[in-house]
């Protein structure tokens, strides 16, 4: 870690917004994405996610507002700190993949002598030695992929931009690809994670960010979020389900909202009503649980209710070209 | 400049190690050469061949049989060029019997007994036409060689008419030996011809490299958007770094290119006569070959413009080129857009062209301060008229001050056009993105 600004936060988004013509893809936005987070950026399709990203790497400019990267404004040399793997997986499919990651690596200042070695130990790690001369078009698209990855974070970045990174790899990859996430964060790496897959986010994000339609909706630790979304949630795991079980559950006090999985309950409570009471109604009406716990809400749950509904957009090519 | 470099480095190193590249600057000298030998051979051997020819005399001197001597014994000429060979029959007839003759002779040509026959009308020393009609009458090597003999023997008996001697006449108009050189501190000294084709191929070579490499560019940089990889290498480096990186990596694999086939040229050009000797060919052929003359040397000043002009065209050129690989998604829209910027540089060879002949004309001037056409025709005025400093840096300014800002408005278009999907951008379109921060 580069020891300038060490308390400055990875990145900083101060009023950053971007419009095309009439529509605005992101209303100004303030995101502040502490050292060492597993920072999730979540939100439907054409939510702004890949806008925001694009204005923090410099890739379009932003129309208003500040962006610091590592405490500094914008610069080569805070790019070059920062990994990156976009959603819209592109390589020179002519090149040969050794080559092709000496190039990445030197985009980002380090010269081949230097790259040689990690790319031999990254190849080697993602089982991709035995291609490391092959052109990069006689690979799978799944291999492709994991060629990007390396590219990503073959220079050692101190930030790891990731958008949609599990879209398009087999359970087996996506695992390898978690595993390595979390050894990136081990070594004190920030991590900003993109992904409309509300499920991988909760396994992986210590923070979130939740923006639909280029406004910021839920920012914070994965507990704040959740906190403020709400702790009138009971889990409950019922013993056996029986034809009588659903609409004894609606019948339950204080209950607002009922989702079940299979044999588990998510209850979402009236404001003010008292879990003990729903608890008393379950035992009186004599059903039979393996668990009862009053808990926050599920991230997918806080997402739902943020977000709501999507709506329809009609947007033009160029527009859509860019959000 | 740092980050230009890696750019610079892939897009040299991936065109030069490309088959389509290898093929491209084996075949060009082979092509070259192929051209030039194609033309010798239809200038050696296309003339031979025998030809049957009557010569209907109707000459009261009787010029036929001594045009029948000029054609059997021609003069000497190197044995590797084929000559024509003649089988002369003389007949003398009366101008009256000419359309019988005619309708006669016509008929032998028709059956293939004879290729063709010459009509000598009574006053042909006076100045009457003398007709040729045959099978053969389009070969030229073998019509020359029949006129020149028939030529050579009318203006013979003329001068005898007039009482003067051949002889001593073949002594007094044996041609004064004459060569022009041009001279002064500008331009290049020497052989003005060899200075006009040294221009000329100058501003070929920059037409030829900015129109082969320039759709090289535009096809790199589609290709870069279509495999959408483009995001990731703006994620480090600027749009404009990236443009950059592709016109000179690409433009240096151009320049190499064109670097091995004028090695190759000059070698021709130089050694021409040595390599055929070691081929076996023909003691004439060799001593032609080794006679070529040596282009004119070139002063360093028209050396200079010439490296100049190249590197600002190409630069102003292939950016277009680029942009306009960002803008389409296929060959056919890039038409639209590439036709009327290349109008101007196809203009520009034009006016370099005519610059070769009168180098000082308004157009020619004018053509040279034009950034667009400049390229072209300010290295033909440096090499034929010579261009003063203060010229030669005005005109190079405005080149290079055009080229640093269509390289300015080009990246702004590419740094938004390469993330464009979908139909291709209006002209209003474009003018908006060039303003866009």
């Amino acid at each position: 870690m580069d020891g300038s600004n060490e308390n400055s936060p990875a990145i900083e988004l101060r009023g950053v917004g971007k419009r095309y013509g009439d529509f605005e893809a992101v209303k100004p936005l303030d995101l502040v994405i502490p050292r060492g987070a597993t920072y999730g950026l979540l939100g439907p399709n054409g939510a702004g996610k890949t806008t925001t990203i694009r204005m923090i790497l410099r890739i379009i400019a932003a129309d208003a507002g500040s962006v610091h990267i590592l405490g500094e404004p914008q610069s080569q040399r805070g790019l070059d700190r920062v990994g990156y793997l976009p959603e819209e997986r592109g390589v020179y499919r002519r090149m040969r993949v050794r080559r092709l990651l000496a190039f990445f690596a030197e985009l980002k200042g380090v010269p081949a002598r230097v790259s040689r070695a990690r790319i031999d130990g990254w190849l080697e790690r993602l089982e991709l030695s035995a291609w490391a001369e092959a052109k990069v078009q006689e690979l799978s698209k799944g291999m492709q992929q994991k060629i990007q990855f390396i590219g990503a974070i073959l220079h050692e970045p101190d930030v790891v931009i990731l958008d949609e990174p599990f879209a398009g790899l087999d359970p087996i990859n996506q695992r390898l690809l978690r595993e390595i996430i979390s050894e990136q964060r081990q070594a004190g790496r920030t991590i900003l994670f993109s992904t409309h897959i509300i499920e991988h986010a909760e396994r992986i994000c210590d923070h979130v960010c939740i923006i639909a339609h280029g406004v910021k909706v839920a920012d914070g630790t994965m507990a704040q979020v959740k906190h403020e979304h709400g702790s009138d949630y009971i889990g409950i795991t019922l013993a056996e389900w029986s034809a009588q079980t659903a609409p004894l559950l609606r019948r339950l006090p204080g209950v607002r909202e009922i989702r079940e999985q299979g044999n588990d309950c998510e209850l979402r409570l009236q404001s003010g009503a008292d879990p003990q009471r729903v608890l008393e109604a379950l035992v009186g009406a004599g059903v039979r649980l393996q668990r009862f716990a009053v808990t926050e809400p599920s991230l997918e749950q806080v997402f739902i209710e943020r977000v709501g509904a999507p709506q329809e957009e009609h947007l033009t090519e160029e527009v859509a070209a860019h959000v | 400049m740092s980050r230009i470099a890696p750019v610079v480095r892939r897009e040299f190193r991936e065109t030069v190690t490309s088959r389509a590249y290898f093929i491209g600057t084996a075949l060009g000298p082979l092509l070259i050469i192929g051209l030039f030998a194609l033309e010798f051979i239809v200038f050696a051997k296309g003339g031979g061949g025998n030809h049957r020819i009557t010569i209907l005399d109707a000459s009261p001197e009787q010029l036929g049989p001594r045009i029948r001597t000029a054609l059997e014994n021609p003069p000497p000429m190197p044995a590797f060029i084929a000559r024509p060979v003649f089988q002369i029959t003389v007949e003398p007839v009366a101008a009256a019997e000419r359309g019988a003759a005619t309708v006669r002779l016509q008929a032998s040509v028709s059956g293939q007994q004879l290729d063709g026959f010459l009509w000598l009308p009574p006053d042909v020393i006076a100045g009457g036409t003398a007709e040729y009609e045959g099978s053969n009458a389009t070969n030229t090597g073998a019509i020359t060689t029949v006129k020149d003999a028939l030529q050579r023997t009318v203006q013979s008996e003329r001068l005898r008419r007039q009482g003067i001697d051949e002889v001593q006449l073949g002594r007094a108009m044996t041609p004064v030996k004459f060569e022009s050189y041009k001279s002064g501190e500008r331009g290049v000294t020497g052989n003005p011809a060899a200075a006009k084709v040294l221009a000329f191929l100058m501003s070929f070579a920059i037409y030829v490299v900015v129109l082969m490499y320039g759709q090289s560019i535009m096809s790199a940089v589609q290709e870069e958007k279509r495999d959408r990889v483009v995001e990731l290498i703006v994620s480090s480096i600027r749009a404009r770094d990236l443009l950059l990186g592709k016109v000179i990596g690409i433009g240096a694999a151009g320049v190499l290119q064109m670097s091995i086939w004028a090695a190759v040229a000059g070698l021709l050009l130089s050694q021409g006569g040595a390599i055929a000797a070691q081929f076996g060919a023909d003691p004439g052929l060799v001593q032609i070959l080794s006679q070529q003359k040596i282009l004119p040397a070139v002063p360093a000043s028209a050396g200079i413009i010439f490296v100049a002009c190249f590197a600002g065209g190409f630069f102003l050129f292939a950016t277009l080129y680029a942009v306009i690989g960002a803008i389409v998604t296929n060959a056919q829209e890039a038409q639209q857009f590439v036709f009327p910027v290349m109008l101007p540089f196809i203009a520009g060879l034009f006016i370099a062209m005519a610059a070769g002949e009168n180098p000082n004309s308004a157009m020619a001037v004018v053509g040279s301060y034009i950034p667009f056409t400049s390229p072209m025709v300010l290295p033909v005025r440096a090499v034929t008229a010579g261009v003063g400093v203060v010229e030669g840096l005005v005109s190079l300014v405005l080149l290079f001050g055009t080229a640093f800002l269509i390289i300015g408005l080009a990246a702004k278009i590419y740094r938004i056009a390469i993330f464009a999907t979908g139909k291709k951008p209006t002209w209003a379109e474009l003018a908006r993105w060039v303003r866009a921060d």
